[in-house]
């Protein structure tokens, strides 16, 4: 049974992968706690319910239109509101990034109502068996883009001029600008990215679980664990740390009730601020990369 | 090709530069010296962009500076190698060179300002492939010239290159400057090495509390008596 729940555990932390490492980009670059990031997934949840509802498009379908929506709402999300408290006080970052949270997840909850919504496709419940082990298809299939989409990110930051100017400017801002980097397009590049990651998790998520206005605050709360974990900034920490976490979630759930998975979270958080503050990839901070 | 003419600075209500006035011309080396906290950095930070709040007239090739932004001025040919090297640490010496050719005009002549710069500083070919964060203080200093000289500069402006270097490795960076010059970069260089930057350089100007009190050759500054005394301690 450990196995089964391990391997489904890791498939899960692939999807949170996504999330984490969005987060962890736009704080690694911007130096700003992005509390908005658990509602893109949820608009991107939202979007992949409407797409289905209205024309019947399978997410897998979604998957080449709601992360391209989801940049979209990021550009202008960091245009509107972000841009303006880079380099501000925490606080007035905070009460500009969590007003917005309510601000969408209330929008949506006005049109939707509190209902949960789901899709139900053919294979939302297919699984297959390798040697003792139970998979659901859209699980695999979602680890597999979930990997595949993390590659790509990761290449595109290490050889691509956009994704160098990136990673310059989370290392040294000044320097960036000094090597004619417009740090500004960058940061609307980086919000655009990490929202259009939350778009795919969201199209990933949608075969899995039903999804509701405040589900954000869920997937806000296991991305922060998992960058945590993982050392605010590190991507290579996101990764490891979602993956950890994943695991935790399906073996707290099943051994103590998936309402104790939140606190399997906190408990964790608390260790880890405990014993290793800077996380497991953690460096002085966020610098990596 | 820059002149700066009756610059104020200010962070916030604080005034650190007065009615700077200063020119550099096409060739030429050109020396800002003056003691800690003079505001020497301020000046080749305000030239490049980086300070927000100051007024004056600055222009490059006849074309004012005002609306420009930091980003474009390096694309324009004004680059800036900043004080205490701030090179990006993770990275490898490499890539560090490759980020400094990131504008447009400079990405194309790319492969041929690698080829330019390592011959120059043939060290940093040894040492491409580690990190910038592990190197020493003399080869972090290279690695932030040569970063800069990957810009295609056609000023470049150098703040206290010679700062917490060994004797040895502060000649070589005086030889360095000089054989920049001679590729046909113009060069503003920031120095508290007033003797070393005057033997290079063919004209300087002493900053003193955020004001130009003395300017002139190299030769009339080195004969100065003020000078002499104030800072040759002669
Ligand atoms: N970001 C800043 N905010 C406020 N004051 C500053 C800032 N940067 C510099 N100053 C002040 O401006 C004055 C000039 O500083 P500047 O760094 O330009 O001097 P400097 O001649 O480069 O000195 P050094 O030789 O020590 O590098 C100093 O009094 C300094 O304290
Ligand atoms: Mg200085």
């Amino acid at each position: 049974m450990l196995l089964q729940l391990t391997v489904s555990g890791i498939l899960l932390g692939g999807i949170y992968a996504l999330i984490a490492v969005g987060l962890t980009l736009i704080f690694g670059v911007m130096r700003i706690v992005n509390f908005t990031h658990g509602d893109l997934v949820m608009l991107g949840m939202y979007l992949t319910y409407l797409l289905y509802k209205g024309f019947g498009l399978d997410p897998y379908i979604s998957l080449f239109i709601v992360p391209l929506a989801l940049f979209l709402i990021g550009v202008l999300i960091q245009k509107l509101v972000v841009q303006r408290v880079v380099g501000r006080p925490h606080e007035v970052q905070i009460f500009a990034t969590v007003g917005l949270s309510m601000m969408l997840s209330n929008a949506v909850l006005a049109y939707f109502k509190g209902d949960y919504r789901s899709v139900q496709t053919t294979y939302s419940t297919d699984t297959i068996q390798i040697g003792p082990v139970f998979l659901g298809v859209p699980q695999i299939v979602a680890f597999g883009i979930s990997a595949v989409i993390t590659l790509v990110l990761f290449l595109f930051l290490k050889f691509t001029y956009t994704g160098k100017a990136i990673r310059a400017t989370t290392q040294n801002r000044i320097s960036a600008t000094l090597m004619g980097i417009d740090v500004r397009r960058v940061y609307t590049m980086t919000f655009a990215i990490g929202s259009a990651l939350a778009g795919i998790a969201a199209v990933l998520l949608m075969p899995l679980y039903p999804t509701y206005p405040s589900i954000g605050e869920a997937y806000l709360l296991i991305a922060f664990v998992v960058v945590v974990l993982g050392g605010l900034g590190s991507i290579p920490g996101a990764l490891v740390g979602a993956l950890i976490i994943g695991v935790v979630e399906t073996v707290s759930a099943y051994y103590l009730g998936s309402g104790w998975k939140q606190a399997a979270y906190f408990v964790i958080f608390i260790l880890v601020l405990i014993m290793r503050p800077q996380g497991l990839f953690g460096q002085r901070g966020a610098e990596q990369l | 090709m820059l002149k700066v003419e009756d610059l104020n600075v200010f962070y916030g209500d604080i005034q650190v530069l007065h009615e700077v006035s200063i020119e550099v011309r096409e060739g030429e080396i050109v020396a800002i010296l003056g003691v800690n906290a003079a505001g020497k950095t301020t000046l080749l930070n305000t030239i490049a962009g980086l300070t927000k709040k100051w007024n004056g007239t600055m222009t490059w090739m006849g074309q004012p500076l005002h609306r420009v932004p930091a980003f474009r001025r390096v694309e324009m040919g004004i680059v800036l190698v900043p004080e205490g090297r701030q090179l990006f640490p993770f990275m490898t010496v490499l890539e560090n060179l490759e980020l400094g050719a990131y504008s447009k005009a400079a990405r194309r002549e790319k492969e041929r300002s690698l080829e330019f710069v390592f011959q120059l500083l043939p060290k940093l070919y040894e040492r491409r492939h580690q990190l910038a964060g592990s190197l020493s203080g003399g080869e972090q200093q290279m690695v932030a010239i040569g970063r800069g000289l990957m810009a295609k500069p056609k000023l470049l402006m150098l703040d206290e290159p010679t700062l917490g270097l060994a004797p040895k490795i502060v000649h070589d960076v005086f030889q360095l400057i000089q054989d920049i010059r001679k590729s046909g970069v113009t060069i503003l260089l920031v120095e508290q090495n007033m003797h070393q930057s005057l033997q290079v350089a063919d004209r300087g100007y002493v900053l003193e509390n955020g004001r130009v009190t003395i300017s002139g050759s190299s030769e009339a500054l080195l004969r100065n008596p003020t000078i002499r005394e104030a800072y040759l301690g002669i």
